[in-house]
């Protein structure tokens, strides 16, 4: 006979797994289910506007047959990559100005960085455009002044542009994740690095950075992994000569190369999760 | 003493997704809303391009009718294609199509042809060369599509900047305009630029080897542009503002950027030839409110609505009642600007229409995107 804590044991195991169910169906639903049905779209190809279910690597062999997406995919890393380090760049000292500097207007300014979130990305990508643009805020107020005679060119269409407005859209994302960490990071220890003797930035290198590396590394991998999906700011601030991979597979699914389209984000989905990976590695697992 | 690295302990698994959910939480706060799904009995679900929806227009029909009208927002010919393909057409009772694409409909099977003459605005207030045009023609007379807008594409240029009008699309790849040519990402009116030069017949039918040589054109007129412009409303900024000087547009196009600001405009046919579109409103095959969405069309085809969306829109209209009234409010510039005044030009014409083989105009258009 079952003794009252083994039943106790068993009921509780049973409510955890019904507890679960909603979480398994919001991963299945939203998560793996739509990557499955990607997955299987990249073996399939299209004929016509008609879906033709006959497995193939085809959609795959184009990536690496054509440089165009190779090419494409390159252009994407490495501009996200230098997007995300300016944004760290820029968003760590601001993200420690507000954490220890102004307890008092903390709020107020986090409140600031949150409330970009509010206004459509397309509506400030076109902001930008107004301030950039040859008609725009920067280039009239120039030649108001007599600065200038011409508008000048290398403020937007160009890679410039596209890292200046890129880093803008992920700097919200750095600032309120690094902004945690650096919440939740014990400052005493600052201070007795500098009792003994430490620097300032010595403690920062020794103390602060490594107290709020798993921010750093969050925001890195939200910086860098929504960038490899950007879709509008390369069109629109971008050259004619800059086009990242994302407004390609968008074009792909626009003309109905399903099969293909899938293929291309199952590459860039790949690329993505091998970095995660590879940031994953510096995570300690017992360090929890 | 020594100061012992990582303190706080190297960034944890738990750190992190607590970090990640903060941003998350935050990203989470700025999401758009999902757009409506509804097809409530007696509303017209109406799957149009913006620039033909008047909320007072659809005010008047409720007050009117009882009925609502659901607008949902569309965007090019294959995009749409390719959206009501996947999740089929029963969410909508009307959609809309350029050129010659309600014949790619049409074989789908998604189409009801309309008698226009059955519609009192429209068999009233169209131009009659609209009512028939004959690719569009099915069944006896029935239409595909009932004609809303059309403009033909021609050579646009800023007569500050070329000092002598161009009359051939090889001006659009002159080093002496380089950074201010305009370059569309609408890649139907494109491929005719590029296929018209090379002297190709039809664009919308070229082999893999022509396909190749049009693609090499529109990468050389491509580095001659600034950017890809997206849509009306950004290739009109481009011109007020100066950084295009030559590119292609619709004939009106020159009298709105004059008078929103922008330099002295010229409009050019091109010796190559030209093509162009015609828009309108289908009627779903089996559309859930059908009688309802045949009302609604002919409400759209009042003199008032017309003159109203035109005056805005600034293109060429199939409806006679509606340019007269335009006149007749004093902006006749805009009526003959957009060749308003003059349909029969929309049937000489060459229209736009989806490519005979998808696939290979599509990865050739990402070539031509990706392109250095």
């Amino acid at each position: 006979m079952a003794s009252r804590a083994d039943t106790d044991t068993t009921d509780r195991k049973q409510t955890s797994i019904w507890g679960l169910l909603p979480m398994l169906v919001v991963q299945l639903g939203l998560f793996i289910v739509p990557i499955a049905i990607m997955f299987v779209y990249s073996f399939w190809t299209t004929r016509n506007y008609q879906v033709i279910p006959e497995w193939t690597l085809a959609n795959y062999r184009v990536f690496f047959e054509n440089w165009t997406y190779p090419s494409a995919v390159w252009r994407t890393l490495w501009t996200a990559a230098i997007i995300t380090a300016w944004t760290l760049l820029f968003a760590y000292p601001f993200a420690y100005w507000i954490a220890r500097y102004t307890r008092r207007w903390q709020k107020l300014l986090i409140g600031a960085v949150i409330l970009s979130f509010w206004t459509s990305g397309l509506l400030r990508a076109y902001a930008w455009m107004a301030l950039l643009g040859h008609g725009g805020i920067i280039n009239k107020g120039l030649m108001l002044t007599g600065l200038i005679d011409e508008p000048l060119a290398f403020l937007l269409y160009n890679p410039f542009a596209v890292v200046l407005v890129m880093t803008y859209f992920s700097l919200p994302f750095a600032v309120i994740t690094i902004f945690a960490s650096l919440e939740k990071m014990d400052w005493a220890l600052v201070d007795a690095a500098a009792d003994l003797g430490a620097g300032p930035l010595r403690a920062f290198w020794f103390v602060t950075l490594p107290q709020t590396m798993p921010g750093v590394i969050s925001a890195t991998i939200l910086t860098f992994v929504p960038l490899m999906g950007m879709f509008f700011v390369p069109l629109l601030v971008g050259s004619t000569s800059s086009a990242m991979i994302a407004p390609l597979i968008a074009n792909l699914m626009q003309a109905f190369q399903l099969g293909l389209g899938a293929a291309m984000s199952f590459i860039v989905a790949l690329i993505v999760m091998a970095i995660i990976a590879l940031a994953w590695r510096y995570i300690r697992f017992d360090a929890v | 003493m020594t100061i012992v690295p990582f303190p706080g302990g190297v960034p944890s698994r738990r750190g992190f997704m607590r970090s990640a959910g903060a941003a998350g939480i935050v990203a989470g706060a700025g999401a758009a809303g999902l757009p409506r799904l509804a097809h409530a009995a007696g509303t017209v679900n109406w799957l149009a391009w913006g620039g033909h929806v008047e909320p007072a227009g659809i005010k008047d029909f409720f007050e009117k009718t009882g009925t609502k009208v659901n607008h949902v927002g569309m965007g090019g010919n294959a995009e749409t294609f390719a959206k009501l393909k996947l999740s089929g057409t029963s969410q909508y009772d009307l959609f809309e199509a350029d050129g010659l694409w309600p014949l790619r409909y049409h074989q789908e099977g998604f189409i009801e042809p309309i008698d226009l003459e059955s519609l009192p605005n429209v068999a009233k207030n169209m131009y009659p060369v609209f009512k028939k045009i004959p690719a569009l023609q099915v069944d006896g007379g029935k239409m595909l599509m009932v004609p809303w807008g059309w403009n033909p594409t021609l050579l646009i240029y800023n007569k500050n900047k070329v000092s002598s009008p161009p009359t051939s699309y090889e001006a659009l790849l002159d080093p002496k305009y380089k950074g201010h040519v305009g370059f569309s990402d609408q890649h139907e009116f494109m491929w005719p630029v590029a296929a018209m030069l090379l002297g190709i017949k039809d664009p919308f039918r070229m082999n893999k080897e022509q396909l190749d040589r049009a693609k090499e054109v529109l990468i050389k007129i491509k580095r001659n542009a600034p950017t890809i412009s997206k849509g009306w409303n950004e290739q009109l900024r481009l011109y007020v503002e100066g950084t295009v000087w030559i590119g292609m547009s619709s004939p009106g196009r020159a009298l709105t950027v004059q008078t929103s600001g922008g330099p002295p405009m010229g409009t050019e046919v091109p010796k190559e030839g030209y093509y162009g579109w015609i828009d309108g409103d289908i009627l779903v095959k089996g559309a859930a409110n059908r009688d309802a969405a045949l009302a609604w069309i002919n409400h759209i085809h009042t003199p008032e609505y017309v003159a109203t969306n035109f005056k805005r829109l600034q293109r060429g209209t199939a409806n006679r009642a509606g340019a007269e009234l335009l006149k007749a409010q004093g902006a006749g510039d805009i009526v003959t600007a957009n060749l308003m005044d003059k349909p029969e030009v929309a049937l000489d014409m060459r229209l736009i229409e989806a490519p005979a083989n998808p696939e290979d105009y599509a990865a050739a258009w990402n070539d031509v995107m990706a392109a250095p």
